[in-house]
Formats: C-alpha cells, structure tokens, sequence
C-alpha cells in the first residue's frame, strides 16, 4: 500500500465563513456582529497554534464492491458501509483510505475558553475546529484529484464511518489499514478519534466515476451536521 | 414588579453582561446583568426574587426564542453568560438558604465519549433556569452517576452521547441507575439519540434542544 502525508496550514485553506455561520447555527448562513469579530480574531489566533496532518493510503489490491450487500472489501478487509455507500462507490477500482487532523490544541483552546466563561467564544473554536479539519481534508481530496487526473483517474466523494448509514464502529477495520498512529491519530474502544477534530474515511478511485456534487442532498440522514449543507 | 427587575430580565434575554459589553448594540453603554443584580441586592430585593422574577423570565425567553429560531446558539450562549454574572452575585444566598433552586441536574457525556459541547449548552441552559448544575464533564461512568445520586437524592440526571457507539453505554448507564434507583428521573440527548431509543432503554425524557430539557425538569421538579 502507498502512503503518503501531507502538512497543511490555515492559511493553505479555503476556510468558508458560510459553513461556520450554518455551524453556528445561523440559518442565513451570514455572521452576525458581534460573532463575526470573534470568529475572525479566534480564526487569526489559530493560525499561530493550528498545524494540519492528513494522510492517505492507497490500496494495492482492487476494490470488490457488493452493492446488493453494501458491502466493500479493501485489501481483503470487509466494510459494511450500507447500499448507498456502495453504490457511490461501485464504479470505483481501487481505494484511498485517508485521515485528517486540525490537531489537539483548537479542542485544548475551546475548553480553556468555556472553562473560564467565554462561552460563545469556546463554541465558535469548538465549530472552527470542525470547520478546519473539513477545509484541511478538502484541499488534500483537491490535491488526490488533480493527481490522479493526469492518470485519466477520478476520485468520489469521501465517506466517513458514522455517516450515510456506515456504522462508526468500522472505525477499527478502517484504522487496521492503515500505519499505527498515522498522524498521531488514535482510536478509542468507542471509535472515537484523538484528536477529536479529525476525519476518517474512504475515496474511490477509477476511470469511469464521479464527484457527485449534491451528494447531501440526496442522503436520508436526520442526525448529520453536515446535512443542512447546501 | 421592580423596573429594574424587568430591565435585569431583559439583560438575560439579550445578553446584555454588564456596563463594559458593546453587545446588544441598543444596550450599549448601559448596566448589564451584573451591575443590575449587584444594585438590586443593595436596595434589599431578595435573592430569590431575583432569580423568579427576572433570571429565569428571561431565560425562558430565550429558550423560548431558541425553540422558534428565533435564536441561534451563541445569542443563546451570550445570554448564558450574562446569567453567570448575575448568579455570582446570587451564589452566596444559595450558600446560606436564603434563596432556593428548583433542583439539581447532574449531568454527563457517557462512558466512551468525549464530546462535550451539546452538553456544556444544556447545562448552562438548565443552570439558568434556576437548577443547581453538577457537571461530571466527559467519559462519564454508570457508577460516577450513581455516588452522585447518593449525594443529591432528589437530583435529575442527564446523559449525553453524540456517538451511535456510545448509545449503548447510555443504556448500560440507563439500566444501572434505574436498578439501583428505579423511580430517578433521567433525560437523555444527542445528535443520534431519539424518543424511540429512549422508549427502548427505558430513560425518562428525550429532548432535541436544551428548553425540552428545562421544560422536563420543571415538570418532574413541580411533581416531586
């Protein structure tokens, strides 16, 4: 399996104030004041404390599909990540498992701050943590894209355990694939990632798939954060 | 009622925390919640009537503003804060019994998960309501929950989990209080919990929002 790591930081990013005002829970997606100056002057502070790992695996073996089962297998490792998943994924011949993280510090920062009863202030680094992980793994996805273009290659979308029916404890089966603590990422028993802003998941790779871009809007989901995305 | 206890209650709702806070704009540069309350223990109002007459009015409020959309989590949270500073001034009263809660939360992310935030909301919500509020915080087990009933017997318990892996412990939470305890009233929320697994685990209340939560507590605290 080919690895490979990336080191990102926030300035690297497109980070969109529309996903941290919906995050907020502003539902015209605009930042009010005085929410805007605070999520501007925390995002400029986490500039100097924030560093961005990613990494991805390529897997050696060709990806087995089994939409009626939703089902995938990656090097041999069975996945039941539910049809829809599958489906997404079944044009797809290899698979890029990856991971991201924004790091322990935003989640340390977000804590001091509710810890001493800067409330609003500890919500909005608890959502830029979340935000910046996603902008983190965006560009990395971006990156994988451009690459593998050149090759006549597409990539999906990503899918993560936890969401789209795919149960988070396959977390483990993911992590199993990957190199023991890949950017100091690790597992709870609960599937839990440390850091807690990190992502996980899977991209497929092949010559005849897609990026779907309202993959969102076409999930059932009724407890993603991501599901108001527009 | 006191003008300034209805200008204290509109603190809360706006999130109006004392003299120095530019926020809300049309408050600027007026007393906020901790110099109001501080003024209204000076002239002799009692403690207690501060909290039922202006900290929890305007809190209800906000929760109410909340569960319309009317407002968002950091106005929500603004208010939270204003309420801070008015109840350090309280804490001393609650201390000698001179003004009364409504009850104890005690309240905890379960055994396995450490996300905190939804939690934090809720118990700053339940706090302003005129609740004591006994945090155990994160990673929370069956038995921490159970010593702190032995304490607080009379106290509501809240659970929290924001992953399906951690609903399970939330039931194993759930089955050993209620062993123990059979008649303690538990609330549970978080992102993937509902009615139908809270009907399942055998848990008192869901709620999708921190004013479903206030609104249980202020039922069952009435009851008992």
């Amino acid at each position: 399996m080919s690895v490979k790591k990336y080191q990102l930081t926030i300035d690297e990013l497109a980070i969109d104030r529309k996903s941290i005002a919906r995050l907020l829970g502003f539902e015209t997606e605009q930042l009010e004041q005085p929410y805007l100056d605070m999520v501007e002057q925390e995002l400029q502070l986490a500039k100097s404390y924030v560093r961005i790992e990613g990494g991805v695996v390529q897997s050696e073996q060709k990806l087995v599909v089994d939409v009626k089962q939703g089902i995938v297998a990656v090097n041999g490792v069975s996945f039941n990540v539910g049809r829809q998943v599958a489906g997404y994924l079944k044009k797809s011949e290899q698979a890029i498992l990856f991971v991201c993280t924004a790091g322990k510090d935003i989640s340390d920062r977000s804590k001091e701050l509710m810890n001493k009863g800067d409330l609003v202030e500890g919500f909005i680094v608890d959502i830029l943590g979340s935000v910046i992980v996603e902008a983190g793994m965006d560009a990395i996805h971006e990156q994988l894209k451009q690459e593998f273009q050149t090759t006549g290659l597409a990539v999906t979308n990503r899918y993560s355990p936890g969401y789209c029916s795919w149960d988070v404890a396959e977390q483990h089966k993911l992590f199993s694939l990957m190199p023991d603590n890949f950017c100091d990422i690790t597992l709870t028993e609960s599937s839990l990632m440390e850091p807690v802003k990190s992502v996980s998941g899977i991209i497929g790779i092949g010559e005849h798939v897609r990026f779907r871009k309202y993959a969102c809007e076409e999930c059932n989901s009724k407890n993603c954060i991501y599901r108001n995305k527009k | 009622m006191n003008d300034k206890l209805s200008t204290l209650a509109a603190c809360i709702e706006f999130g109006k925390i004392n003299k120095a806070a530019p926020y809300p704009p049309q408050m600027k540069g007026q007393d906020g919640a901790d110099e109001i309350t501080k003024q209204l223990l000076d002239e002799g109002v009692a403690p207690g009537d501060i909290l039922s007459d202006a900290l929890i009015k305007g809190m209800e409020k906000v929760g109410e503003k909340f569960s319309k959309n009317q407002i968002f989590v950091p106005q929500m949270l603004m208010s939270a804060k204003a309420m801070q500073f008015a109840m350090n001034h309280l804490k001393p009263f609650f201390a000698t019994g001179e003004a009364d809660r409504r009850g104890t939360f005690v309240v905890g992310t379960v055994e396995g998960d450490l996300h905190d935030i939804g939690k934090n909301i809720v118990a700053m919500m339940v706090e302003g309501n005129g609740y004591e509020v006994i945090d155990l915080g994160v990673d929370v087990k069956a038995e921490q929950f159970v010593a702190e009933i032995e304490k607080n017997p009379n106290c509501f318990i809240g659970l929290s989990a924001l992953l399906t892996t951690t609903m399970a412990n939330m039931e194993k939470i759930v089955s050993e209080i209620k062993g123990k305890y059979p008649e303690q009233n538990i609330c549970i929320g978080g992102a993937p919990v509902t009615q139908d697994f809270c009907d399942k685990i055998g848990a008192d209340s869901y709620n999708p929002d921190p004013q479903g939560v206030v609104k249980f507590l202020n039922s069952v605290a009435v009851a008992s």
